[in-house]
């Protein structure tokens, strides 16, 4: 197990650092930067924020962020920083460090993915359930065929859908805000329903296979009623795999709620990093795709080290590999 | 009991969300309906932080109503009472009588020595520097010796400010300064800061709202920045707050405020032009419908070009009148724009500007061309349109126009902003002139105010050198890089202007410093026409912004400097 975690440890760290050069390299790649579009504008009052930044606070800059540096030390510095959590300032909010933003951003956006799983996983149940209940009956293909659609559409769409229903044509629900907990109904439920089609199809099928089991016929044929064999017996037993959807999915939401924060105005990780890629805010770029890329890598490794707490033949084969 | 116990996840978060739905709505009704005193408005929020010594939109927010100057804008632009309740000019001195009840919201007294402080804070390059970020005093301004300290030739302490008593400021000017009040309500540098707060800290004190200290009816309560703000009246203020609580959300491209207004979650919206003709048609909300002119233009300007077809003023002539703005602005902008003749000088700060420029005559355009030689657009390059904007129907309507009127060949490069920027001083090849697409803006709602100081300040702008021919832009483009030190690459940019600026455009900005030396309207009015005749740039459409307001606003009153249009003084709003 030691020498699993210790290997798996590695594969991570050589992974952080490709992907730290390959975001690094993208982001140099991109046309323009920040401190270019302010030169540009100097004197012309295109861009307000940046209007008669002074030469010598040009080379300030250029200085501070290590900008005239050859490629590899700028990329060292951003990695150095990330690592020892000792980040510099945002170009964009040159009054704030990253690290502050994203103390206060990646926990939004931490809460926002526990919220829509945890929605989620509340949804799929009973609709997985029923499915399996009903098993090719009417109810079974309906609920599933809606599953599959839930699981078609992205997340900004199902927001968008939402925001037509509850918004614009019942006024029922907020579109933007964050502070009271009505505010994060249709943000939650716009992440949480594409992934209901995916946790109900699987709890399903595993319920299925739990049912068709001799413990269950067993259960049944001691007079017990379907219901009581599918909650006492087979769903304890069927939940235990959902949990490795679920971890994935959990990576997955805290990295991919960007476009919902877009949409709703809400300050997670996702709204400060597009914005951050828009004006080539290369120190809050680096180090949210670093907490980004550490957190899929840290996901990915937990997942794997459940199954292999789980199933033994894994934890063996990754000894041996 | 199982049975209940099985389905009480579901319903429980069913029922709380109903409450929570229910609750939304009875808020949505109380924001609405009963005046509960709670403004909801959007306007740019940059994040940058509140400090008035610094250019930065959150610092603009400071000004109409966070903080408190010596003046500030009433309706229609009059100057109200600030801080200061009487002035006298007597030539270049300015004197100011403050009010002895003024407060910050942290109880401390403002007076007239926290004005010096502040003044002399934000005049300071090092206050910029050490923030990294641009100051809010841009130099326009004649305080005596203000120059001379930016340029780091006198000390702050000689700047042309100084307390006489503890409620009597004074300015010393270099030159008498009639738009000196305009600029004071415009301006951020003169609002006062608490120098006991603010001496010594960091600039994130201006992120937070537990340090930010400030004199106006209203004080930053919660800031989250990029996302909202939250404002509530400053206890300590010497005039009763009319609203409990203003949030603020921020503008940006993506922010739907017409759903969020239909949502009453907003009390204003600017619309986009598709949502023009949806509201019109709604009984209710064109009621609400108000339109308001801004100081921001769209235009185009000559882009750096190996070829020299655009050094010749028929063909810039040819372009420049070749473009039906009315068109534009009725059907492509549904009326949130109207045609514009300058790029700072708007028709509703001088009716004048339309008469004497460039008028629409497609005849003309093409006779400019062909005299130019190029008939009916034979021979002339490929013209490039660089916008900063995908997609930009304004580009793609004066393209299909230019190509019917005048028979040449024009592509629309629409790109994303950072491309764009990349962009905007590469210096075309031979085969290829155009135009780049730029806003520009008015600082202050007086016209008169946008005279050239001098001759080496107008350099800063663009057009000396689009004048220059194409090998004096190539040497300019090298210029751009980034293995030279900003102030050497700016000193070398200025001398090449200087020796290879076209005798015409020299003579024009002669003119207009002429004009401002002299204080001569006339010789402005002159002056303008004549910049516009140059053709340099070619201003399409002043932003005309379609605002919904909820009718139980009142005191709003647009500030029309800025392309967002909120109110001009937070103190002025109230709700039924």
């Amino acid at each position: 197990m030691v020498r699993f975690l210790a290997r798996r440890l590695a594969y991570m760290f050589i992974a952080f650092l490709c992907i730290s050069l390959v975001t690094f390299m993208l982001m140099k790649m991109a046309p323009g930067s920040f401190f270019n579009a302010n030169f540009q504008v100097n004197g012309v009052s295109a861009v307000a924020g940046s209007y008669g930044v002074s030469p010598q606070v040009m080379d300030a800059l250029i200085k501070y962020y290590h900008l005239n540096d050859p490629w590899y030390v700028q990329w060292w510095y951003y990695v150095h920083g990330f690592l020892t959590w000792h980040m510099g300032t945002s170009f964009e909010y040159p009054g704030t460090r990253t690290v502050t933003i994203i103390d206060t951003a990646f926990p939004f956006s931490v809460r926002l993915a526990l919220m829509a799983v945890a929605t989620g996983v509340i949804i799929a149940i009973p609709i997985g359930v029923t499915a399996a209940m009903r098993e090719n009956g009417w109810m079974d293909v309906g609920l599933m065929f809606f599953a599959m659609l839930g699981t078609s559409l992205p997340a900004y769409l199902v927001a968008v859908l939402l925001i037509v229903l509850f918004a614009l044509w019942l006024h029922l629900l907020p579109v933007i805000g964050f502070t009271h907990p009505q505010d994060f109904i249709l943000p939650v439920l716009s992440l949480a329903l594409p992934m209901v089609g995916a946790l109900s199809r699987y709890l399903r099928n595993s319920l299925i296979d739990s049912l068709h089991s001799e413990y269950v016929t067993g259960v049944i044929a001691k007079g017990g009623s379907l219901s009581r064999a599918v909650w006492r017996h087979a769903l304890r037993n069927s939940l235990l795999p959902m949990i490795t959807v679920v971890g994935p999915q959990l990576a997955g939401l805290m990295t991919g709620t960007v476009f919902i924060e877009e949409i709703f105005d809400l300050p997670g990780l996702g709204h400060y990093f597009v914005g951050a890629a828009n004006v080539r805010d290369y120190p809050l770029i680096m180090d949210s795709a670093l907490l980004y890329a550490t957190v899929i890598l840290a996901m990915n490794l937990l997942v794997d080290l459940t199954y292999g707490l789980f199933d033994p033949r894994i934890r063996r084969a990754g000894d041996l590999g | 009991m199982k049975k209940v116990g099985r389905i009480v996840a579901p319903v429980t978060m069913a029922a709380v969300m109903a409450l929570s739905m229910a609750g939304y709505s009875q808020a949505a009704s109380a924001a609405s309906s009963s005046g509960s005193g709670v403004f909801t408005f959007y306007t740019i929020d940059d994040g940058a932080g509140f400090d008035p010594a610094l250019f930065t939109w959150d610092a603009r927010q400071s000004q109409i109503g966070i903080f408190e100057g010596l003046v500030h804008f009433g309706p229609n632009f009059s100057i109200a009472q600030g801080i200061a309740t009487s002035w006298k000019a007597n030539g270049t001195t300015w004197t100011f009588y403050l009010r002895h009840n003024a407060r910050f919201s942290n109880g401390d007294p403002v007076t007239a020595q926290d004005f010096v402080y502040s003044i002399r804070r934000a005049v300071n390059p090092q206050t910029a520097a050490m923030a990294h970020k641009a100051s809010s005093f841009q130099g326009d301004v004649p305080i005596k010796n203000a120059q001379k300290i930016i340029e780091g030739a006198a000390p702050v302490s000689s700047l042309g400010v100084k307390a006489i008593g503890n409620y009597t400021l004074q300015f010393t000017l270099d030159r008498p300064d009639p738009t000196l009040l305009s600029q004071l309500a415009t301006d951020m540098w003169q609002l006062p800061v608490d120098p006991r707060v603010v001496q010594g800290k960091p600039e994130s004190i201006w992120t937070n709202p537990q340090t930010i200290v400030s004199d106006g009816p209203y004080m930053v309560s919660s800031y989250v920045q990029g996302t909202q703000e939250i404002l509530k009246p400053n206890p300590y203020y010497y005039a009763k707050v009319p609203l409990q609580e203003i949030k603020i959300l921020p503008f940006s491209a993506n922010a739907n405020e017409y759903l969020t207004y239909q949502n009453h979650q907003s009390d204003t919206a600017i619309l986009t032009p598709q949502d023009v003709p949806a509201v019109k048609n709604n009984p209710t909300l064109s009621k609400q419908l108000h339109w308001v002119q801004t100081a921001v233009s769209y235009t185009l300007q000559v882009s750096p070009s190996m070829n020299p077809a655009f050094s010749k003023l028929a063909v810039r002539q040819a372009f420049a009148e070749a473009v039906n703005k009315q068109v534009i602005a009725n059907n492509v902008l549904l009326g949130t724009g109207v045609p514009a003749y300058d790029g700072k000088v708007t028709s509703w700060m001088a009716p004048w500007i339309a008469k004497g420029a460039l008028q629409y005559n497609p005849t003309q355009a093409q006779h400019l061309l062909a005299a130019a030689g190029y008939p009916g657009g034979k021979g002339f390059p490929t013209v490039r349109i660089l916008t900063g904007s995908n997609p930009d129907p304004i580009a793609e309507a004066v393209a299909q126009m230019w190509q019917q009127t005048l028979g040449v060949n024009v592509q629309v490069d629409s790109e994303n902003w950072g491309t764009y920027l990349a962009d905007m001083t590469k210096v075309l090849p031979s085969n290829e002139v155009g135009f780049t697409q730029f806003g520009q803006s008015a600082a202050f709602p007086d016209w008169k105010t946008t005279m050239p100081l001098n001759i080496s300040g107008w350099q800063r702008t663009n057009v000396p050198i689009w004048s220059m021919s194409g090998g004096y832009q190539a040497q300019y483009e090298k210029l751009q890089s980034y293995t030279m030190a900003p102030g050497q690459k700016n000193l070398e940019s200025r001398m090449l202007i200087a020796k290879h600026e076209s005798p015409q455009v020299r003579a024009v900005m002669a003119l207009g410093v002429k004009a401002q030396a002299t204080n001569n309207a006339a010789l402005m009015q002159k002056y303008v026409i004549a910049k516009n005749h140059l053709a340099y740039v070619i201003p399409i459409y002043t932003v005309n912004n379609a605002v919904l307001i909820n009718p139980q606003v009142h005191g709003y009153y647009p500030m029309r400097m800025w392309l967002v249009t909120p109110p001009v003084w937070l103190g002025y709003i109230t709700m039924n």
